[in-house]
C-alpha cells in the first residue's frame, strides 16, 4: 500500500513540475492555443465544404461533429501513442534515467509521470476543438449514456498508451536510440494515417482497409462516440466488419473489443519495456552515463 | 559489517573485457576510491554495484541483498552521483523545486521532504539561492545540487562517480569537505571513483587501483606505498659540529645517516617511528635544526609503478 502511495504520489510530482515547466513559457501559451485553432478551423472549414456531400449514416447528420470526434481521438491517440517513446528517449538522452531507475519507482511510473507534458499539451486541444466548433463551425452534441462515454474515452486512452509502451520498449529492446521507432511509424504513420476514420467513416475505405483497422482502438472508440455523441446517430445499425458477424449491439461489441484491447496493449507494453530494460541492463545500453 | 561484497566480477562487452574476475569487501561507514584512468572499468563497476548493469558472471550482495537476484531492492537503497554536472537538475525549476521534485520521487512525505531539503539546502551553501532558476546558476553549484538530490535520502551507500570533474579548485575543495562531512555525520559508505590522484589521497580510507579491467592492487593508501617502496627518505637541515654529527652518524648507522653540506641524510623503514627518534636525538644534542623533509612514494609514483608506467 505504502508503495502504491509512493507512485501515486510521484505521478502527481511530475505532473505538478510538468505544470510549473510548462506554464513558465508563457508565449508558449498564446502560440499554443492560435495552433488549435487553426488548425482545427482548417479541418473544419473542409468538413464544411465536404459535409454537404458526405454521408456519415449511421453517424447523425452533422459532418462537423464527426470532424470534432475525429479530431478528439487523433489529440489522445497522437499524445499517448507517439509519446511515450520521445519521453523515454528524453529521459535517456538527458541521463535522468538511471535516477528514476535508482528510486522506489517502479519502470513505468517516470514514463508516467514525464508524460504529463504531453497530456498538458494536447488534452486540452480536445475541449478547445469542442469548443472552436460548436461556437463558430455549427458542431452539435448529445450526451446519452455519458458514462459509456467516459469509459469509452478511457479505454481509447488506456490501449493507444498500451500501443504507445510496445513502440518505447524499443528503444530499449532494439537499441533504437535515434531514428525512426518501428512500431510508432507502422500504428500512427501508416495504419492511423490511413484508416483511423478521424475524418471519414470506415465504410467508405475498400474492404481490405476495414479490415486493418479492425486492429486500431480507434475504429471501436470512433464508432461508439460518434453513435452516442451526434444528434442523429443510430445506435443499432452495424458498420465495422466485426459488427456484420458478431450480432449484439455495436455499442456493446466496441467495448467489449476496446477493453480486450487495453489490457493486451497494456499489458504486451509494459512486459515488453521491463523486457527491454532488462535487455539493455545485460548489453550495456540502459544508461547514456558511461 | 561488509556492505558491498563483490565476488569474480567479469564483464564483457563484445570483445574487450571491461571488468575481469574482480573481488572487493567495502565495509561499513568507509570511503573507498576506485583509481583508474579512462577506460579502466570504474564506471563499469559502479553500474554492476548499483545493478544498472549485469555481470556475464560472478556475484556478491549490496548492503545484503543478492546482487543478481535483488536488483530493485538494491537500486532503491543506494544513491548516485554521475559525472554529469546538471543530471536531475531542471533548468526551468527554482533550486528548492527541483529538490521538492526528488524528495517525493524518493518517497519523503510533505513535512520530511520540505526538513530534508531546507537541511540539504544548508549543508551545500544552496540555501541563499533557493528560489533561483537552476539554470541561473554556477556549473559547481549545479553539481551540488546533483549530489543534495543524492543524499536527499539517507542512503547507507553513496556512489560518486567522478564528482569534482569539470569543477573548479574552489569547488572541488569544497566538495571535498562535504564527502568527508556526510560519512561522519551520517556514517555513509562512500565509494568514488576518480583519476585525480590528490583527491584519492585526501578522502580515501582504501583504493582500488584498476588497470583495463583488471585490479592491480586493492589496500590502504600506506600500504600501497608499502608496496613499492619499504623505505623513505629523511633529511635535516642543521647546524652541528663534527663531533656531534659523528655522534649522530654512528648512532643511526641503520638508517645509512649521512651529513654533507650541512644536511644529514636518512633513509628510514616507510611509515616507522624513526623520523621522531631522530628529531628526539637532535634534541637531546642540542643541535639546532633549520629544515626538515622526508620523501616517501606519492600515490602517483605509487600507481604508476603498480600499473606498469614508472620511468
Amino acid at each position: 500500500m505504502r508503495n502504491f502511495i509512493v507512485q501515486l504520489r510521484s505521478v502527481i510530482a511530475f505532473a505538478k513540475r510538468e505544470y510549473v515547466i510548462w506554464t513558465s513559457y508563457k508565449v508558449n501559451i498564446v502560440t499554443w492555443i492560435l495552433d488549435v485553432f487553426i488548425n482545427s478551423a482548417l479541418f473544419f472549414m473542409l468538413s464544411l465544404l465536404m459535409g454537404k456531400h458526405a454521408n456519415i449514416a449511421p453517424y447523425g447528420n452533422n459532418y462537423v461533429s464527426f470532424v470534432v470526434l475525429g479530431l478528439s481521438a487523433y489529440y489522445i491517440s497522437y499524445t499517448n501513442l507517439g509519446d511515450p517513446y520521445d519521453r523515454v528517449a528524453r529521459i535517456y538522452w538527458n541521463g535522468t534515467m538511471d535516477l528514476y531507475l535508482l528510486s522506489p519507482l517502479s519502470l513505468v511510473t517516470p514514463v508516467i509521470g514525464i508524460m504529463y507534458r504531453s497530456v498538458l499539451d494536447d488534452y486540452p486541444r480536445v475541449l478547445l476543438a469542442f469548443l472552436f466548433g460548436t461556437l463558430f463551425f455549427g458542431a452539435a452534441f448529445r450526451f446519452m449514456q455519458p458514462f459509456t462515454i467516459l469509459l469509452i474515452v478511457i479505454l481509447l486512452g488506456i490501449s493507444t498508451f498500451g500501443i504507445g509502451m510496445i513502440s518505447a520498449s524499443s528503444f530499449f529492446l532494439l537499441n533504437l536510440k535515434v531514428g525512426t521507432e518501428p512500431v510508432k511509424f507502422i500504428f500512427q504513420d501508416i495504419i492511423i494515417a490511413l484508416a483511423a476514420g478521424y475524418f471519414y467513416p470506415i465504410s467508405v475505405l475498400p474492404y481490405s482497409l476495414q479490415l486493418v483497422s479492425s486492429v486500431l482502438p480507434h475504429t471501436y472508440a470512433l464508432d461508439a462516440l460518434r453513435r452516442l455523441m451526434i444528434p442523429g446517430g443510430n445506435p443499432n445499425i452495424p458498420v465495422l466488419p466485426i459488427q456484420k458477424i458478431w450480432h449484439v449491439s455495436p455499442i456493446f461489441s466496441d467495448l467489449v473489443i476496446l477493453l480486450a484491447m487495453s489490457v493486451v496493449f497494456l499489458f504486451l507494453g509494459f512486459y515488453l519495456y521491463a523486457l527491454g530494460i532488462e535487455r539493455a541492463r545485460r548489453n550495456g545500453t540502459l544508461t547514456r552515463w558511461q | 559489517m561488509s556492505i558491498v561484497n563483490l565476488n569474480g566480477i567479469t564483464k564483457k562487452f563484445g570483445g574487450e573485457t571491461a571488468l575481469n574476475n574482480i573481488s572487493v569487501s567495502i565495509n561499513e561507514g568507509e570511503i573507498f576510491t576506485v583509481l583508474g584512468k579512462n577506460g579502466a572499468g570504474k564506471t563499469t563497476l559502479i553500474k554492476i554495484i548499483c545493478t544498472l548493469l549485469l555481470p556475464d558472471s560472478g556475484n556478491g550482495t549490496v548492503l545484503g541483498y543478492d546482487l543478481l537476484k535483488e536488483s530493485e531492492k538494491i537500486r532503491a537503497n543506494v544513491s548516485l552521483v554521475a559525472p554529469t554536472v546538471d543530471v536531475g537538475v531542471d533548468p526551468t525549476l527554482t533550486v528548492e523545486e527541483n529538490l521538492l521534485f526528488w524528495a517525493v520521487v524518493y518517497g519523503l512525505d510533505d513535512a520530511e521532504a520540505k526538513r530534508r531539503v531546507k537541511e540539504t539546502l544548508e549543508i551545500l551553501g544552496l540555501y541563499n539561492v533557493r528560489n533561483r532558476w537552476a539554470m541561473e546558476i554556477s556549473a559547481g553549484m549545479r553539481q551540488k545540487l546533483g549530489i543534495g538530490r543524492a543524499i536527499l535520502v539517507r542512503h547507507p551507500l553513496l556512489l560518486l562517480d567522478e564528482p569534482t570533474v569539470k569543477l573548479d579548485v574552489e569547488s572541488k575543495f569544497s566538495l571535498r569537505k562535504f564527502i568527508r562531512d556526510i560519512r561522519k555525520e551520517f556514517r555513509t559508505t562512500i565509494l568514488l571513483t576518480t583519476h585525480y590522484f590528490d583527491e584519492a589521497e585526501e578522502l580515501s580510507d582504501r583504493v582500488m587501483i584498476l588497470e583495463k579491467g583488471n585490479m592491480l592492487a586493492t589496500d590502504s593508501i600506506e600500504n600501497l606505498r608499502r608496496r613499492i617502496s619499504a623505505t623513505e627518505k629523511i633529511e635535516i637541515r642543521a647546524k652541528a659540529s663534527p663531533e656531534k654529527a659523528d655522534k649522530i652518524i654512528s648512532h643511526f648507522a641503520e638508517f645509512r645517516a649521512v651529513y654533507e653540506n650541512g644536511v644529514f641524510r636518512f633513509t628510514v623503514p616507510i611509515f616507522s617511528d624513526a623520523m621522531n627518534e631522530i628529531l628526539h636525538k637532535f634534541v637531546n644534542e642540542n643541535i639546532e635544526i633549520s629544515e626538515v623533509a622526508s620523501s616517501s612514494p606519492t600515490l602517483e609514483e605509487t600507481f604508476l609503478t603498480l600499473t606498469g608506467r614508472a620511468k
